[in-house]
């Protein structure tokens, strides 16, 4: 059980940064041909959007384990989003108190809870042939 | 009147409700020690050994800091803690000297204020100062 709270609205922006911060552990995903069963991009979202909420956990996790190295504003972008007994933002004057694992595990709470939602929306409204326009 | 310390290269934090925080950037620390031993005779003037006591006793160490570049979130907390006279415990150390210094079950004295903006919209500078009886003070002795 985790010690932090996460947020549930990611609104403004810094809910715009968490999002595409978090989006960059799903295309690692991508780039893992082991782990992701698809080699077309648009098959590869479809395939993780239809994942349930455990499976994108577990999906997450290898990416944050073993994948994609974020910024240090990509990781604050994701971090503000937890809060933890005092209500306050996990920032940089806490943070420190933080080992790596701990930071892990919150990342990937943040972008569970991101990731709750549908996460591609954007390329779903997108036909394909305009994909293959853009692609 | 208390002696007024100061340490201009320094780092500090709190901790509150079983969660550290550690300023960032600090500009100044002011600290003073109220405790005094006083020699006093009678008026003859003839004892030459005198009677010690204490003064200050009854009047709290108090430390005031400034802080730069904070998070809003860790000011609105502080003022929380100020309005609702809860305790922190709070610490710095000299960074020239390493000296170190503790301040457990402190109150905030004054309310934290802004002094500054902020580099961003998210942090802003501010000052507040606390006041202790339970001061615990490390040397560096290395």
């Amino acid at each position: 059980m985790s010690k932090f709270t996460i947020d549930s609205e990611f609104r403004g922006i810094a809910g715009a940064r968490a999002y595409h911060a978090a989006l960059t552990f799903v295309r690692s995903i991508y780039y893992l041909p082991m782990i992701c069963p698809e080699r077309d991009y648009f098959k590869a979202v479809d395939w993780f959007d239809t994942l349930s909420d455990d499976d994108k956990r577990k999906m997450l996790k290898i990416a944050i384990d073993d994948g994609a190295m974020l910024s240090e504003d990509e990781i604050h972008a994701l971090l503000l989003f937890a809060k933890d007994q005092n209500n306050v933002p996990l920032g940089k004057e806490s943070v420190k108190q933080l080992s790596a694992f701990e930071i892990s595990e919150v990342l990937l709470d943040v972008c569970c809870e991101i990731f709750k939602k549908k996460v591609f929306f954007f390329i779903k409204r997108t036909s394909r042939k305009d994909a293959e326009i853009f692609g | 009147m208390p002696k007024i310390f100061q340490i201009s290269q320094g780092d500090a934090g709190f901790s509150y409700n079983g969660v550290n925080y550690t300023f960032s950037d600090v500009d100044t620390i002011d600290y003073t020690y109220n405790k005094k031993n006083h020699l006093t005779r009678g008026a003859s003037g003839t004892n030459k050994l005198g009677i010690a006591y204490k003064e200050g006793l009854k009047t709290p160490d108090a430390a005031e800091v400034k802080v730069v570049d904070c998070s809003v979130a860790i000011y609105k907390l502080l003022l929380t803690i100020f309005n609702d006279a809860s305790r922190i415990n709070f610490w710095f150390v000299d960074r020239a000297t390493g000296e170190g210094f503790t301040y457990k079950n402190a109150a905030i004295r004054d309310k934290p204020r802004q002094t500054t903006i902020g580099e961003s919209e998210d942090t802003i500078g501010f000052m507040f100062a606390v006041e202790c009886f339970d001061v615990t003070e490390k040397l560096n002795d290395e």
